[in-house]
């Protein structure tokens, strides 16, 4: 419990808390638009697709251009796009999906920001990068419950406003720490760079996959929806805070090995599947850390890498979906197996 | 749900190919010049650690 403590008191921890609630409110904010378009009608699954592809795709491009001018405030500018997108979105004075391609690239901006500022800043650590992230999951439901109500989209004007101060502060702190992250060393260096980006790449395709295809069907109230997602945030941020304490080899490994039974006996059992649910998240930071590793110059091109594989991993379930249960089991215990021998072929030994 | 039957259904073809096949060419394109700058990125580790290890 103390290691526990140290490690969420490390220095400059503050920009994970500050962007854990920046990229909550996004999050809040593009899932609110997607459940107001989407409401119950089977006609508009193009709208997710969408979202995802202009969120997830771009932010390579966006991460490179952000480590090459790292005075050009990209959060801000995420920001504008986010409320611009949805102040149209909520007067409905143009098309709903230039107003979701909006949200989605002020999404990606922010995304790249949050990115640049706890990698940066973080010493070599994974926790502050995994914080950050953990913040996603709580917005997604919580957007997605606000959609479905009858809140007024002002609200939520004035709560993506709050933010302003936390970026100002957040990119302070960056702008305190150098330029390289050379203090990021989890990679196998007698691998290729190369190589090792692509497998790290497919481990994040397969979490991305697991995370819609789960097989969950205890999953039925609003409840137990929140308490799926709850448990996605806590994993990704216990994944990074027992990486930094325990070493990266050993968690990456030992938690992808141990959500495999969870998994597996979770289709009906809520808290099995939650604990499974939970192991399984833990690897996002280690993925990203490998990743930063080996582009230690270009900690944001390395982020917009694992927001691909994510796009990539969610992409099969919008044109398929597995039916039976033991088919869902069979992709779950092989991609499990072939992720825990990626991890530990590519992570290096000793961390 | 199953999205690949409702695309290529004749009534939404000239509504949804469009927009579609734009979003398949910007991903497809977002690929393309986010592996170009990976590629830029490994030249450039490399050539930084050869300056390292001579030094």
């Amino acid at each position: 419990m103390s290691r526990i403590k140290s490690v969420l008191k490390a220095p400059y921890i503050i920009t994970g808390y500050l962007y854990f609630y920046i990229h909550f409110v996004v999050e809040v904010l593009c899932f609110f638009v997607l459940a107001r378009l989407i409401g119950d009608s089977p006609f508009l699954w193009i709208a997710p697709f969408i979202y995802d592809a202009v969120a997830f795709v771009p932010q390579s491009i966006i991460g490179y251009f952000g480590d090459k001018f790292p005075k050009v405030k990209i959060g801000f500018i995420g920001l504008t796009l986010l409320l611009l997108g949805f102040i149209l979105f909520g007067l409905n004075i143009i098309s709903p999906y230039i107003s979701i391609i909006l949200v989605a690239l002020g999404n990606a901006f922010l995304h790249v920001d949050g990115a640049e500022v706890t990698l940066r800043t973080s010493g070599g650590k994974l926790s502050h990068s995994a914080i950050f992230v953990s913040g996603g999951s709580f917005g997604v439901i919580t957007g997605k419950l606000f959609g479905t109500s009858n809140l007024s989209f002002w609200i939520l004007v004035i709560l993506a406003l709050s933010t302003i101060p936390f970026i100002i502060l957040a990119n302070m702190y960056r702008d305190e720490c150098k330029d390289e992250i050379l203090e990021f060393d989890y990679a196998n260096s007698e691998m290729n760079g190369g190589w090792i980006i692509l497998l790290a790449i497919f481990v994040v395709i397969v979490r991305g996959y697991m995370g819609y295809g789960l097989p969950t069907s205890w999953n039925k109230t609003v409840i137990q929806t929140i308490t799926l997602y709850c448990a996605m945030g806590f994993g990704k941020a216990l994944g990074g805070i027992l990486a930094d304490i325990y070493g990266v080899k050993k968690v990456g490994i030992l938690s992808s090995l141990l959500a495999l039974p969870f998994l597996l006996f979770g289709d009906k059992l809520m808290f099995i599947s939650l604990i499974g649910v939970l192991l399984f998240s833990m690897t996002m930071s280690i993925t990203l850390a490998l990743i930063v590793s080996v582009l230690k110059r270009s900690p944001g091109l390395a982020f917009g890498m694992t927001t691909i594989g994510l796009f990539l991993g969610s992409v099969p379930v919008f044109f398929f979906k597995l039916n039976t249960l033991l088919s869902n089991c069979i992709v779950i215990i092989i991609f499990t197996l072939i992720c825990v021998l990626i991890f530990k072929k590519i992570i290096k030994d000793g961390v | 749900m199953n999205m690949i039957k409702w695309i290529f259904n004749p009534r939404y073809l000239d509504f949804i190919m469009i927009p579609f096949l734009i979003l398949i060419i910007f991903v497809i394109v977002a690929f393309v010049v986010s592996y170009l700058f990976v590629k830029i990125e490994l030249k450039n580790n490399n050539k930084s650690e050869k300056k390292r290890g001579r030094k």
